[in-house]
């Protein structure tokens, strides 16, 4: 599929430049020509970039000297007659004089030197001695060593690249010695020298080496890079080929890239990633054709599919023509890249990169792409789509993205590269991080967004909104269902939620985790985009992503994925109801419900909390210190209380209702954030009847005026009513357990004592003592013994730190022996 | 001149840098790092599997600044870095012998 890779053509060249640079060159060494050694056996060469006639400002120009038993004097004078003027001139001159069989036998064991031969131009002197030279060197140097300097090639290649290919040349790259440089470029005309004879592009072309598309595309971008490695020189004043940050905003602006600085630069970044892409493509297939060639690679054939095959470890496409026309058939290839990790073959490749397939992708062709990204190896698959235009085909969205460049430091990979390389992470993290995997549910939904999450970036601020949008019609047309689509959408729309909320707030605060939360709905989407985070995050570079962002991000996802399958909102559809009610009272009570702590809008039913809401209302617009609700409910009596916080309240509370011989089963205690305190009791009633008027009194009484000592007073006189006579307890036992592990926000302690009138009251009179506050109690009654489970927090909102959790049960245990004085079997449980 | 190194929870970090900006501080070095002091690290426990964390992420922020100006800088730090709770981090000052400009050579106050 022609990959006129969007905007390459268009891209501005250098070639008159230095072509007229080396001309000038040539004539002036040609006028440098020594008369005394006309027609004399010596000649001067020109060799490397200068043979190629490709000069930039400060490169260096290599020059052979090439005699045949000159007399030493003779050479030396010679030599600097013609390299004096040129140093005298300020260009950098770098020369060897040497005889044929010298340099040939130097050439044998020096590569560079040996490249630098493969492209030599005869400028001045005997034409027969330069004839013999290029005579030789073909037969003593080339022939039969095709396989040797193809291996020698590859070595150099990799020992160049591990130097240049470094994080740091990504965002300011090497121009010369980079991946898809202009060295690239030199060993791909070499290779089809060596082991083809061929000579140039052209030749290439011809030979069907590459395609007339491939030819254009490889021209276009060498040409740029020679542009700007011209400019480059010129700008900094010397020889420099490597990018750095300081010079691409004048590049970018006299290139003709814009001239708004910022956007000037990215697009030439743009211009200069697409341009390497190319070539390190093109580069990488040759040197992969000539593996298989030279027979490196093993020659066997197996039948992967009707039609596809392993030809020499690679994969070979056998109907051509069908490819063409079914669609489906075509992404085979790339599924079967996923799934093996073999690379195409040459063949297929130029094949594809040529052709333009006769039939539109639709739904069903659009699953296969999405199956395909889920397989162990896509990001090459995805590799080989976008080298051979197919992608395009299925995304068209991503022809602006190609080589896209993101002008921060965070980022240091182009657009495109980094949407297959949060992919190809995801795949990783499937091996790396397995623990959660199988709460992701939908692997394709999750892998789609991860290749899209960033389509919209660089079109306007709001990438994640827009880009939501954009993938959820995408998502459709691949052949999702409108539910996974909309999964899609939602991922992509917060793939920035989770790593801002991490880093931004506090995450020990309950209500920020149970909004968090809120917002994720279940803990399969709440999976996805941990795991997508991850991928984004560590396929943007390594400033993006480290242990120290990974130890938040991970609190929060385990905090609200704890929230979402074992705590408040782990019932099916929670999430849902919660936010139904949310949007129903907000237009009933406005933004008083704004100031509920989390979780109050769960703790009862629709019904219920909706009147302890207008009771809080009417208790805000009027003086009253307090307000009582009872309503019946199940046997029990609920009470709602609502007054201002002060300390040891519950205590009193707890206190007031026992005078009445009340039992008290659970209690919630809700702190609004104006200080304002709804407590909800479920208390039950020995003779199922209650004198309300009465309650209200003691409670009033008991808030505003009585004193402690004199609560205590007549809760320690009480006699137990006849029917809560119990017998008398047989091996009472006493303990105290505390918890810190089971709750992220809250210390648990659970007491077990025997019943006693007024127990509630004085442990929870000792708790604020202590001091913590008590936000939520469950109170069981089994037979004679009373089990207490409190939910507590110190003044300041945080688990009571470990290192008091000893002491505090000390303490819980000695005010128990006074409450109950008995023979005491502690239990010796501290969770911490 | 002294250096004054403040140890913060990470959500605090851009409320400190915009009240020291507001108090005129133009430059400090920020640094992601790992620790415990009082607040010890944390467990999760997920699905039956214990996630530990050690040391807990902080933040540190460091700033050279005249001797006359600490007290107003220490101040701005605590009142935007404080949330009350365990583990809000601690403030550090220290002496600083000199400080120089290494683009110009400059020093002392003009380096700062």
């Amino acid at each position: 599929m022609p990959t006129e890779k969007a905007g390459l053509a268009v891209l501005p060249a250098a070639k008159p430049q230095v072509v007229a640079r080396s001309k000038e060159i040539d004539r002036l060494l040609k006028g440098l020509y020594p008369a005394e050694l006309k027609r004399r056996p010596f000649c001067i060469i020109a060799t490397g970039g200068y043979g190629q006639r490709v000069l930039c400002p400060y490169s260096d120009i290599d020059l052979l000297f090439l005699h045949q038993d000159l007399d030493e004097e003779l050479l030396s004078q010679a030599v600097q007659a013609i390299s004096y003027p040129l140093w005298d001139k300020h260009f950098e001159v770098g020369y060897r004089v040497c005889t044929l069989e010298e340099v040939l036998s130097d050439a044998l064991k020096d590569l560079s030197l040996f490249t630098s031969l493969l492209s030599t131009r005869l400028i001045a002197g005997s034409r027969g001695l330069y004839r013999k030279f290029v005579s030789l060197f073909e037969e003593r140097l080339i022939s039969g060593r095709r396989k040797e300097i193809f291996q020698a090639l590859k070595e150099a290649r990799k020992r160049r690249l591990a130097q240049y290919q470094g994080e740091a040349y990504l965002l300011e790259p090497h121009l010369k010695e980079g991946l898809g440089g202009l060295r690239d470029y030199h060993f791909l005309l070499w290779v089809a020298r060596i082991i083809f004879g061929l000579y140039g592009l052209k030749d290439m072309e011809r030979a069907g080496l590459i395609t007339p598309g491939e030819k254009a595309t490889l021209k276009a971008a060498f040409n740029f890079l020679l542009l700007v490695r011209e400019e480059l020189h010129l700008l900094a004043g010397r020889k420099e080929d490597r990018l750095y940050f300081e010079y691409q905003p004048t590049l970018a602006v006299k290139l003709g890239f814009g001239l708004e600085v910022e956007a000037a630069i990215e697009k030439f970044m743009t211009g200069i990633y697409r341009a390497m892409t190319v070539i390190r493509e093109g580069v990488e297939a040759l040197f992969d054709h000539v593996e298989v060639i030279l027979g490196l690679r093993p020659e066997e054939r197996k039948l992967l599919a009707p039609g596809l095959e392993i030809l020499s470890g690679r994969i070979h496409l056998l109907f051509r023509e069908q490819a063409l026309l079914d669609p489906s058939y075509l992404l085979q290839i790339f599924l079967f890249q996923a799934e093996t990790g073999l690379k195409l073959h040459h063949l297929t490749r130029s094949f594809l990169k040529e052709k333009k397939p006769l039939k539109k992708f639709s739904g069903f062709e659009g699953r296969i792409f999405i199956k395909l990204l889920t397989k162990p190896h896509a990001y090459l698959a995805l590799q080989s789509l976008r080298d051979t235009g197919v992608l395009l085909y299925v995304l068209p969205e991503f022809e602006r993205l190609l080589g896209l460049t993101q002008f921060d430091v965070y980022h240091i990979h182009p657009l495109d590269e980094h949407l297959f390389l949060t992919v190809a992470e995801l795949n990783r993290l499937r091996e790396e991080e397995p623990d959660f995997w199988d709460l992701i549910e939908d692997e394709e939904v999750l892998f789609l967004a991860a290749l899209l999450h960033d389509i919209t970036k660089g079109q306007g601020p709001g990438h994640a909104r827009t880009g939501a949008e954009k993938a959820y019609q995408i998502a459709l047309r691949l052949g999702l269902s409108p539910k996974q689509a909309e999964q899609v959408k939602r991922l992509v729309a917060q793939h920035l939620f989770l790593v801002e909320t991490a880093l931004r707030r506090d995450l020990t605060e309950e209500k920020v985790v149970v909004d968090f939360a809120r917002q994720m709905g279940d803990v399969g989407h709440l999976t996805r985009l941990y795991y997508l985070t991850v991928a984004d995050s560590r396929a943007t570079g390594p400033a993006a992503w480290n242990e120290w962002k990974m130890a938040l991000v991970k609190e929060l996802y385990l905090k609200a994925a704890k929230l979402l399958t074992e705590g408040e909102l782990s019932q099916k559809e929670t999430v849902k109801e919660l936010l139904q009610r949310e949007e129903k009272l907000k237009k009933d009570f406005g933004p008083l419900v704004e100031t509920l702590p989390p979780c109050y809008l769960l703790h009862a039913s629709l019904d219920e909390i909706t009147k302890e809401l207008s009771l809080l209302q009417e208790y805000k617009a009027s003086r009253d210190p307090l307000r009582l609700l009872v309503r019946r409910l199940n046997g029990v009596y609920r009470v709602v209380i609502i007054t201002q916080d002060r300390p040891g309240l519950f205590a009193k509370l707890a206190g007031a209702f026992a005078l009445h011989h009340l039992d008290i089963r659970s209690a919630r205690i809700f702190t609004l954030t104006d200080g304002t305190v709804l407590d909800v009791f479920e208390v039950a009633a020995p003779y199922g009847e209650i004198w309300w008027e009465e309650i209200r009194e003691t409670v009033q009484k008991v808030l505003s005026t009585e004193e402690e000592e004199e609560l205590e007073r007549r809760l320690k006189s009480l006699k137990p009513l006849v029917c809560a006579l119990k017998r008398p307890e047989k091996k009472p036992e006493i303990y105290v357990r505390l918890d810190n592990v089971n709750s992220d926000f809250f210390t648990i302690i659970e007491i077990f004592a025997p019943d006693k009138i007024g127990l509630l009251y004085f442990l929870a009179k000792a708790l604020a003592k202590w001091p913590v506050n008590i936000e939520r109690a469950f109170i069981s009654n089994r037979a004679d013994l009373a089990s207490d489970v409190f939910y507590v927090r110190t003044l300041e909102g945080e688990k009571v730190p470990d290192e008091e959790l000893a002491d505090l049960k000390t303490y819980l245990e000695r005010i128990l022996d006074e409450i109950c004085p008995t023979k005491k079997q502690h239990n010796k449980e501290v969770v911490s | 001149m002294k250096k004054i190194e403040a140890i913060i929870k990470p959500f605090k970090l851009e409320e400190v840098k915009e009240a020291l900006a507001e108090i005129g501080i133009k430059g400090m070095t920020v640094s992601e790092v790992k620790g415990f002091g009082r607040q010890k690290g944390h467990r999760e426990i997920y699905r039956g599997a214990e996630y530990i964390v050690d040391f807990l992420p902080k933040v540190k922020i460091e700033i050279v600044v005249e001797a006359d100006q600490v007290e107003k800088v220490v101040e701005t730090i605590i009142n935007s870095a404080r949330t009350g709770k365990i583990g809000d981090g601690k403030i550090f000052i220290l002496p600083v012998e000199e400080a120089i400009r290494i683009r110009t050579g400059e020093r002392g106050r003009e380096a700062v």
